[in-house]
């Protein structure tokens, strides 16, 4: 039997394959540069941070910024809430916005498109304009200074459900008969099918959502009266001054508070690239 | 792999919602073995310190917008108010940071009439007061002042203070954090252009200005961005009493619904004296890094407010001279000197008349001479407290560095008249001086940058009243 020699062919890079990998580079660069100044400034004396001509990197570097952060406020107490309220409402809108996004894509009921549109229509309002009726509610739930008060209006996106709704259009209907005709119901076809094959979508709704709520200031804020039940991004309001720019402890406390975020990101980061290499039975 | 994660974040997930259905965690603060609660909101933490058997403590919620380093002072206060006279009268008190101006929640409280949840007392500013002076559960001042057995009178503090706190004369509240808006030079850059004293009249400061860029590397002669604060200063300190901006008497004699600047003439006299300051080029009219850019010399002079101080001090480290004075007068004739702006302490009634009593006994703490010690060494906050200047340890404060002295000066030298204004929709109105003052700077004329002040500022105040009628 004869052996097919398998030729390796070398990849010889053009130039303008490597310009543009440059090009690449340095635009991911120009977008991380906030990030990277905002670590040196973390790391400055505070007459350091504005000076003239300014510096990039820290003259003299020094750890009392982050002392400052932890010891002011009670920043790692304020990061697990903050995880703890974005983990809840993330979870609790994948969950929900996934369940729904299956009904208005897969079947066929009266007011279907009524109740679509009502959903839809949620979007439209902005938020702050509900913010004193909500308050209301919560308190009289009694829910405020608790995680589920804090939690409460995060619940739920329309619009993680219009995303996934689109995603899960994109399925053939034959698929889902197939499906039944294998005597697969609906809710294993949506744990056991649609689900695994829309990883990729459902982890990038995580990131989102989870970036989302953890920048949330407002809402928290006023939902909780005791230091304690505060978030992470309060946390930060209160280390900077009113009557100065204290940048260094303020940019100290915002690379603590990244880091749960990027670890999120580093987290699933390869479950999208690996959920857009997976297939499925086409139709 | 895969499973292991999926299966660990379905158990947080599941262990993070039972967390999430439970009540308040109630932890208070260091001091917390010395105290329980006795309100009936609030659960207890298993693994809370306190000492459920002392059930006759009256536990206080202050609400203060102390953010920074003045978050430190504030905590510090507290604790040791908690630690000595909260002890021995058997009060607790927990300090909880709301972001300035600290109305945000406040208002949506008030709103719902939600006492559970709001502050027995409270830090605001004179921009707003317009929001709680009709409010019903807000407890005046005035009488706890008057009141033979206080320990704190209105003689005890600051007479310029307690001024802007009031209305038709009686105290709605008592004046805390409070400041003087300050003229901050560099006496290095003055000298070499041959100056030995700051400006005393905006006319001179217009006349120093180019030559302090001309004999230093500095770029501007003066950097303030003009908004309703700095406004406000400089027609208050006009004529030999002072004037008001606003009418009746800035809001203390009654509701403020116009402008009373454009009536008496003080607007157009700033406006035509800030033309000359303007026009010699020397002038940068934003409000970038104020303390930055006047420590790198980048700016030989700066307005603002002296609670800036100890901040600039640390900026500057010693890298040339520098020093503060009173504002420039708009004409040599008028009074000067500042109205005396900042914080004050609110008390809210919560349906306790023990928890009010409390309030008053903390309140009177905190602008004892002790509590307002903190300010005058570690700011550039004034002490309200007329008595802190006979103390040893203010004198000297006062002896090591001369600059914490002079804002207290300027406001005892300052008229009772000379007040900040309760000024309905300070925001908008605070937007509409900025944007005319920025907009004269760049150019526009002296009569233009009047009517834009005068018909926004009115126009802002009817949209105003329009919706929250006067009762």
């Amino acid at each position: 039997m004869r052996k097919t020699k398998h030729i390796k062919t070398k990849h010889v890079k053009t130039g303008k394959e490597v310009i543009l990998q440059v090009l690449y580079i340095l635009i991911g660069m120009i977008m991380v540069s906030p990030i990277l100044y905002a670590l040196s400034v973390s790391f400055m004396e505070n007459k350091d941070v504005l000076t003239n001509p300014i510096n990039i990197l820290p003259p003299s570097i020094t750890l009392d910024n982050y002392k400052t952060a932890l010891t002011r406020t009670p920043l790692l107490r304020y990061i697990l809430n903050s995880t703890i309220v974005s983990l809840v409402s993330t979870i609790s809108r994948i969950i929900m916005g996934s369940m729904a996004a299956y009904a208005f894509a897969f079947y066929d009921f009266k007011g279907k498109k009524i109740l679509f549109a009502l959903a839809m229509a949620t979007m439209m309002i902005p938020p702050d304009v509900l913010i004193i009726a909500n308050y209301g509610t919560i308190t009289k739930l009694g829910l405020t200074n608790t995680f589920l008060g804090i939690c409460s209006i995060f619940l739920v996106s329309a619009n993680n459900m219009f995303l996934l709704r689109q995603n899960f259009l994109s399925y053939s209907k034959s698929l889902k008969d197939a499906a039944y005709i294998d005597g697969c119901g609906s809710i294993r076809f949506f744990t056991k099918i649609l689900i695994p094959t829309s990883t990729p979508v459902i982890i990038t709704l995580f990131i989102s959502s989870f970036v989302s709520v953890w920048n949330q200031y407002v809402w928290p804020m006023l939902i909780t009266k005791e230091n304690e039940m505060r978030t992470v991004q309060v946390g930060v309001a209160m280390l900077k001054d009113r009557e100065s720019s204290v940048f260094a402890p303020t940019m100290a406390a915002v690379i603590i508070a990244l880091i749960p975020t990027v670890l999120i990101f580093i987290v699933f980061q390869r479950k999208i690239v690996a959920g857009m290499m997976d297939g499925a039975v086409k139709g | 792999m895969k499973n292991k994660i999926i299966t660990v974040f379905l158990a947080i997930f599941m262990i993070l919602s039972f967390v999430a259905c439970g009540t308040t965690n109630n932890t208070a603060n260091n001091t917390a073995n010395n105290a329980t609660d006795n309100t009936t909101d609030n659960t207890n933490d298993i693994n809370d310190t306190k000492d459920i058997e002392n059930s006759s403590v009256v536990n206080l919620t202050f609400w203060h917008s102390m953010d920074g380093s003045y978050l430190d002072i504030v905590n510090e206060q507290v604790k040791t108010f908690n630690e000595t006279v909260g002890k021995e009268k058997g009060i607790f008190v927990t300090a909880v940071f709301n972001d300035w101006p600290g109305t945000e929640s406040l208002t949506t409280a008030m709103a719902n009439d939600d006492i559970k949840n709001m502050p027995d007392v409270i830090q605001l500013y004179n921009e707003s007061v317009s929001v709680v002076r009709n409010y019903d559960r807000l407890v005046w001042a005035e009488d706890y002042l008057n009141d033979a057995s206080s320990e704190i009178t209105k003689d005890d503090l600051l007479a310029n203070a307690v001024a802007s706190f009031a209305i038709d004369g009686k105290s709605i509240a008592v004046p805390y954090n409070v400041s003087a808006l300050l003229l901050y030079y560099n006496k290095t850059i003055l000298e070499a252009a041959g100056y030995s004293a700051p400006p005393a009249t905006i006319a001179e400061m217009a006349d120093m200005l180019p030559e302090l860029t001309e004999y230093s590397e500095a770029e501007y002669g003066l950097n303030v961005c003009i908004q309703q604060f700095e406004l406000n200063n400089y027609i208050a300190t006009q004529g030999s009493t002072g004037s008001y901006f606003g009418n009746n008497e800035s809001g203390h004699n009654g509701y403020m619904t116009a402008l009373a600047c454009a009536d008496d003439g003080t607007l157009m006299n700033f406006l035509n004296e800030w033309k000359k300051v303007i026009d010699s080029d020397s002038y940068k009219a934003v409000k970038d890094s104020y303390n930055e850019e006047f420590a790198t010399g980048i700016n030989a002079m700066l307005m603002t407010s002296s609670s800036r101080i100890k901040s600039i001090e640390e900026l500057v480290d010693g890298k040339f001279e520098w020093d503060v004075a009173p504002i420039p007068k708009v004409s040599a004739d008028d009074i000067g000197g500042a109205y005396a702006s900042g914080g004050g302490l609110f008390m809210l009634d919560r349906d306790d008349d023990a928890k009010i009593k409390a309030s008053w006994e903390f309140i009177q703490y905190m602008v004892s001479t002790e509590a307002q010690m903190k300010w005058a060494g570690g700011t550039g906050y004034v002490p309200v407290n007329v008595n802190i200047v006979e103390k040893d340890e203010y004198k000297s404060i006062i002896e090591n560095n001369s600059k914490f002295s002079v804002a207290y000066e300027v406001l005892v030298g300052s008229s009772i008249n000379e007040v900040g204004a309760f000024c309905p929709a300070s925001d908008n109105i605070d937007t509409i001086v900025k944007e005319a003052m920025v907009a004269f700077a760049g150019g526009a004329l002296v009569d233009n940058t009047y009517n834009a002040i005068v018909d926004g500022c009115n126009n802002a105040m009817d949209d105003y009243y329009r919706v929250n009628p006067i009762e």
